[in-house]
């Protein structure tokens, strides 16, 4: 029996793990900004903070609804992919070192290709539309073409078949001793009346007096 | 709905289930004589001293003359159980043993229940004496029984007890008490096995709940 309900604990928790917990992946495309030609008339400086404002305005419209709601349309109708602009926002991560050209969009699914393809959609929306928005023409996109995993999930899925096992062995402990307890001593009037046809006088608790 | 449930779960003193069981046994006797009583169990620590000695009281309040036996002779008898109003310094085992030709008045005790007297026991003695299975006891019996409406034997347990299967088979009957999550049921089947065989009268079973 223990190693029965070891199996099964294992074989319960482990399948539950497998049906409910799945692998995350992350994926991630990039928006490099390229900074205007400098003329004589222009002031170095000047272009410095215009374009610290630019990257910063770019990296919070990444992930505004006047980007993902497009996004999500395009997603939609082209690649037949449903998903919400809320999704796109819990889900994606806009980072930008300080400094530098390059903004981050790091996009976290369950499928590998999915986590892909939310984030070159996002970046070539972003170029698409970033113009018309705050007059950023010159910008270039790195699209991604692979997805990492990020939660170790196969491991994760090993720890709960092992802890199902675990706990599937202790339960058997539990009914052995149950059984062994309630099997060796009486318990009841019947264990005596009904086996043997004596008659059940009464019941006292010597504690009591 | 709530008064009825009240009345289901009411819970019943020590003295009443006891009462209980005396009217049970007082039943009993209707169907043949009943003037000695062995309370017996599987185990030591079943409770038999304290179901012997409530039932010995409760009978004794009935206003019927009662004498209790402490015929463990493994053990000393707890006279503060009891609360014995006169006592000597002898008890079964002494008046067995034939220590100075002793009388059963000189082992007889009173206790402040009229109606209840005690021969206690204040030698723990070996099972190879025999004491039970001898001559003396079996008079001390007949003695007893012209002197006293009921003989509440206190014994020992009755499984590998040769002492204690010997005396239920002088009794009028036997009363087997087994306790909740203490009382083995590989014994409790050994020691109803053994009163079958032995062909004694089991009036029936108490349960002890402790």
């Amino acid at each position: 029996m223990i190693i029965l309900l070891t199996f099964l604990g294992g074989a319960v928790i482990g399948g539950y793990a497998l049906y409910q917990e799945h692998s995350t992946y992350e994926a991630t495309a990039q928006v490099l900004v390229k900074f205007p030609k400098s003329t004589e008339d222009t002031d170095a400086e000047q272009v410095n903070i215009q374009m610290a404002r630019l990257i910063s305005t770019s990296s919070v419209l990444l992930k505004s609804n006047l980007i993902l709601d497009h996004v999500v349309n395009k997603l939609n109708s082209k690649y037949n992919y449903s998903t919400t602009s809320g999704s796109l926002k819990d889900n994606t991560t806009v980072i930008n070192d300080q400094g530098s050209q390059i903004i981050s969009v790091r996009v976290t699914n369950n499928n590998k290709r999915d986590s892909i393809l939310i984030a070159n959609a996002i970046v070539k929306e972003f170029q698409s539309r970033i113009p018309n928005l705050i007059g950023l023409t010159d910008t270039t996109y790195i699209l991604a073409h692979e997805a990492y995993e990020i939660n170790g999930g196969s491991r994760t899925k090993l720890k709960f078949i092992v802890s199902g096992a675990f706990s599937g062995f202790m339960l058997s402990l539990a009914i052995i001793f149950y059984i062994e307890f309630a099997t060796r001593f009486i318990v009841d009037e019947r264990d005596i009346t009904k086996k043997f046809g004596l008659q059940f006088l009464g019941s006292i608790d010597t504690n009591e007096k | 709905m709530l008064f009825k449930k009240r009345m289901n779960t009411k819970e019943i003193s020590f003295n009443e289930e006891v009462q209980i069981i005396r009217t049970k046994i007082i039943h009993a006797q209707e169907k043949q004589p009943i003037k000695s009583i062995v309370v017996t169990s599987p185990m030591p620590g079943d409770g038999k001293t304290t179901l012997a000695i409530s039932l010995a009281k409760s009978i004794a309040h009935t206003g019927k003359s009662v004498v209790y036996i402490d015929a463990n002779l493994n053990s000393k008898t707890n006279d503060a159980a009891l609360k014995l109003t006169s006592n000597g310094d002898y008890g079964l085992s002494d008046y067995l043993n034939s220590v100075n030709d002793l009388s059963y008045l000189q082992v007889l005790s009173t206790t402040e229940i009229s109606n209840l007297s005690v021969i206690p026991n204040y030698v723990i003695s070996n099972h190879e004496d025999d004491l039970l299975s001898g001559r003396r006891f079996l008079d001390l019996i007949t003695l007893l029984k012209e002197k006293f409406d009921f003989l509440i034997f206190d014994s020992a347990e009755i499984v590998d007890c040769p002492d204690t299967m010997f005396l239920v088979g002088q009794a009028d009957s036997v009363i087997l008490i087994a306790r909740l999550k203490h009382t083995l049921k590989s014994l409790t089947t050994r020691a109803i096995r053994l009163l079958q065989e032995l062909d004694v009268n089991v009036i029936g079973w108490v349960l002890n709940k402790s």
